[in-house]
């Protein structure tokens, strides 16, 4: 009795839980299905694009068949030569080997000439191919090349989530730096972080003596207030962006005003450039900063700044030592949302920013829409993606209230 | 701010002293009303009185969270109306505790002595000491959402007395609390008021807690204060009509003054008997009154020599006591009677009530409901 009294007890504690578990399950079944449905797995599938590598199998399929046998010493047997060409006859013929001619020179630059002039010349290969190929031009019998082709006919690939990073895999496979002069991607990392950052600061320093403004106002106040803080919200992200053009370009509300108080004799640079990213950027972003801090700070007693009062605090101390340590998880809240938003921005920048001011999903948006460069601009996304993460962990991570610390 | 003198020195002049105080939140009504009340060096003065009174304004005003809108409040002989509450040096107990839930017991104690700018070692004996105090040493490293309500409350206690204030202000600290812990915690406050030389003023609308524990009771209805006196005599000798049934119970018996006669007065009830009073306001013939007499102040005789023949309504047995609620056409007494006195009274019985004069005190007619 007394030895089964706990295990009976047990498993009717988990047989209640279950039934506890399967009816909270049920109710966010539908949904975990929507999610499943309309985010994980177009999300998924996009990511996957930065790894997946199919062209050169799709239109080489007998080569790319072929070449996997192949041990990696010196240059491949002839059976590999003759699906070459057995591949570059009927590319040639459906007029599909560019495209395999294309994802080939990704991987070897030079790649694109030498198959397509093979592929020309296809009908007037005669067996043993291997020795045909080679007279053809001395490349195909190049060690370089076969390994080259052979990384480029398999299904998955590194080459691009690499690039995105200004990386690549010299002929022996050695991760190695691009040359400088193409190194592009992580200076736009860089610049977007930077933005980020600088909103990000700006915000704070700006939400947060509004908020608490706010919280500390009557209700009247409080509601007017409120209402200035919002609006933005209720104007579309295309329309504010747009009305920071025509206040700041140069014949705008507020160039006229400095001029007209003699501040500058022209016009000054106030659109197109950074300083135009930051202003409508923290503009966007501000009501998200203000909202989480204000309602932090509401919910912070007066009875705890009358209490540190009482104990002899001054001003600044109490609001140091109590108020801000009250106001952190607001702040944390505000600083995550904002900078988290920010990392993804795309249309303020490319409105009002200029060249060099465009951030990460510029690129996206340039290699999906006009270069259709799928494969990149998922490798982009994923990088995006993991900025993002990363970021999130560190701002929730820098400025949470260390408890019970004592300084 | 003068450094106080020696206590001695001091007896004759209040600690605190509130002159013609007034205080209005909204420019209408006034919710402290011409305040005016002496706080003695070293004494425990409760706040007593029903929600809504003024309490809680009046002890804000003392320390400094509130402004009066007219009057002044004097510490030590010096007006403080424009002394923040950081200089005023008063700790303060508030009815939530407003333990700082970021920081450990022992930083919570310490906070006062850290302002102060205390040296480190001087710091963690005192905080020791005071948390000693309280019984809550081992407490120390403990955030304050880990303790239970008494606990909260004792490090409250600590936290406002361990930078040696001259004055303590508590509102309702013990509002939160079950009854027993209450009680236990009325004793240790009052023990600490014996043990140290401060002055405790207390918030409280419980009445038990009120006269147990002060040296003075000051009674607030309106925003008046309207009465201030030791608790024996707010409870035996109360002032007026107010007070006579906000503390403790009462019986109240309505009538007009005949004559009047010293301080002693004739008064006719409704039963048509005339009865003798103490006249305490100074009532004129003609006026209206409230008699009031403590119910174990009335004599229950069960043949007819008492002086007002009653019907026994209902008998409650309280164990040290018999509560007997008795009845005529007009008027409805309540006696508690020792037991022993009690054998034979049987609902519906005839009986007969007296008492001495010095008992029946008659006070003004107020006509509010008091709970
Ligand atoms: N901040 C405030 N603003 C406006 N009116 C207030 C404010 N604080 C208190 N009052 C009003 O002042 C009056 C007295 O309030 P107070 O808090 O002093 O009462 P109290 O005696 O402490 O009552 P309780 O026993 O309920 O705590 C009440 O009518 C209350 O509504
Ligand atoms: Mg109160």
């Amino acid at each position: 009795m007394t030895s089964s009294a706990p295990n009976n007890l047990k498993s009717k504690l988990a047989r209640a839980n279950r039934r506890k578990q399967f009816l909270a399950a049920s109710l966010v079944a539908p949904l975990a299905v929507f999610l499943l449905v309309a985010f994980f797995f177009p999300l998924g599938k996009m990511l996957f694009l930065s790894v997946e590598n199919t062209d050169v199998q799709r239109h080489m399929p007998q080569t790319s068949e072929a070449i996997t046998t192949w041990d990696g010493q010196g240059i491949p047997d002839e059976t590999v030569y003759a699906a070459l060409v057995d591949d570059l006859r009927i590319g040639s013929e459906n007029r599909t080997i560019a495209l395999a001619a294309t994802s080939l020179n990704h991987e070897i630059a030079g790649f694109r000439s030498l198959v397509m002039s093979a592929a020309r010349r296809s009908d007037d290969l005669t067996p043993p191919f291997q020795q045909s190929l080679i007279d053809h031009n001395a490349k195909w019998g190049e060690h370089e090349t076969w390994v080259g082709f052979q990384r480029a006919a398999a299904p998955y690939t590194l080459r691009y989530l690499l690039a995105s990073v200004d990386l690549k895999r010299d002929v022996d496979g050695e991760i190695q730096k691009v040359p400088e002069s193409r190194r592009v991607y992580i200076s736009y990392l860089k610049r977007t972080l930077w933005i980020c950052f600088v909103v990000t600061a700006l915000c704070l320093a700006l939400g947060f003596p509004m908020s608490y403004l706010i919280a500390n106002a009557s209700p009247r106040a409080r509601s007017i207030l409120f209402i200035l803080v919002l609006l933005p919200f209720w104007t579309s992200l295309l329309v504010r962006t747009t009305a920071w053009v025509i206040l700041l370009q140069s014949t705008g509300i507020v160039n006229s005003m400095l001029m007209w108080v003699g501040l500058t004799d022209g016009p000054i640079q106030l659109i197109f450039n950074r300083f135009g990213v930051y202003v409508s950027m923290v503009h966007i972003l501000l009501p998200f900063m203000i909202l989480p801090i204000y309602s932090v700070m509401r919910s912070i007693p007066k009875n705890h700044l009358h209490a540190s009062a009482s104990l002899g605090a001054r001003p600044f101390a109490t609001f140091r030592y109590v108020y801000l340590p009250r106001a952190l998880p607001g702040v944390t809240a505000g600083c995550m949302l904002v900078s988290v938003l920010a990392l993804g921005f795309y249309i303020t920048p490319a409105l009002v920013g200029g060249a060099g001011d465009q951030m990460l999903s510029f690129l996206i948006a340039e290699f999906t829409i006009r270069t259709a460069n799928w494969h990149m601009a998922a490798a982009l996304a994923l990088l995006l993606l993991l900025t993002i993460i990363v970021v999130f962990s560190i701002t929730s991570r820098l400025i949470r209230p260390s408890r019970g610390n004592r300084s | 701010m003068t450094k106080h003198e020696s206590h001695a020195d001091n007896q004759a002049q209040p600690i605190v002293q509130f002159v013609g105080v007034e205080k209005t939140y909204d420019g209408k009504v006034n919710v402290v009303e011409a305040l005016d009340l002496d706080i003695e060096q070293g004494e425990f003065l409760t706040f007593l009185g029903p929600s809504g009174s003024g309490k809680t304004t009046t002890l804000m005003m003392l320390a400094g969270f509130e402004e009066p809108t007219a009057g002044e409040i004097l510490l030590n002989g010096e007006s403080i109306n424009r002394v923040p509450p950081f200089r005023r040096n008063m700790g303060v107990v508030f009815q939530n505790y407003a333990l700082f839930p970021h920081m450990t017991v022992g930083e919570n104690v310490a906070y006062s002595l850290k302002q102060r700018r205390m040296p480190k070692a001087e710091i963690a004996k005192k905080t020791l000491e005071a948390l000693a105090m309280v019984e809550l040493e081992a407490a120390a490293d403990r955030h304050p959402g880990q303790l239970s309500g008494g606990q909260q409350q004792r490090v409250a206690l600590a936290r406002a007395l361990v930078f040696e204030p001259s004055i303590v202000l508590m509102d309702e600290p013990l509002g939160a609390l079950d009854k027993n812990l209450r009680e236990q915690m009325q004793i240790e406050i009052k023990r600490l008021h014996d043990r140290l030389p401060m002055t405790f003023v207390y918030v409280t609308h419980d009445q038990t807690e009120a006269l147990t524990m002060s040296d003075r009771v000051a009674i607030f209805n309106d925003g008046k204060i309207q009465q201030l006196d030791t608790a024996q005599n707010v409870y035996e000798a109360p002032a007026n009509d107010f007070v006579a049934n906000f503390v403790g119970e009462n019986n109240r018996i309505a009538g007009q003054i005949l004559t009047t006669d010293g301080d002693q007065c004739q008064v006719q009830i409704a039963t048509g008997q005339t009865i003798t009073a103490i006249n305490v306001l100074q009532l004129q013939p003609g006026d209206r009154t409230n008699l009031s007499i403590r119910p174990e102040r009335l004599r229950v005789s069960q043949d007819e020599s008492g002086m007002i023949s009653m019907t026994i309504k209902e008998v409650i047995y309280f164990g040290d006591h018999i509560r007997v609620t008795l009845v005529t056409d007009s008027t409805e007494l309540v006696a508690k009677t020792p037991i022993s006195l009690t054998k034979g009274m049987n609902v519906g019985g005839q009986v007969s009530v007296t008492w001495d004069v010095e008992n029946c005190r008659a006070l003004d007619v107020h006509d509010e409901m008091v709970a």
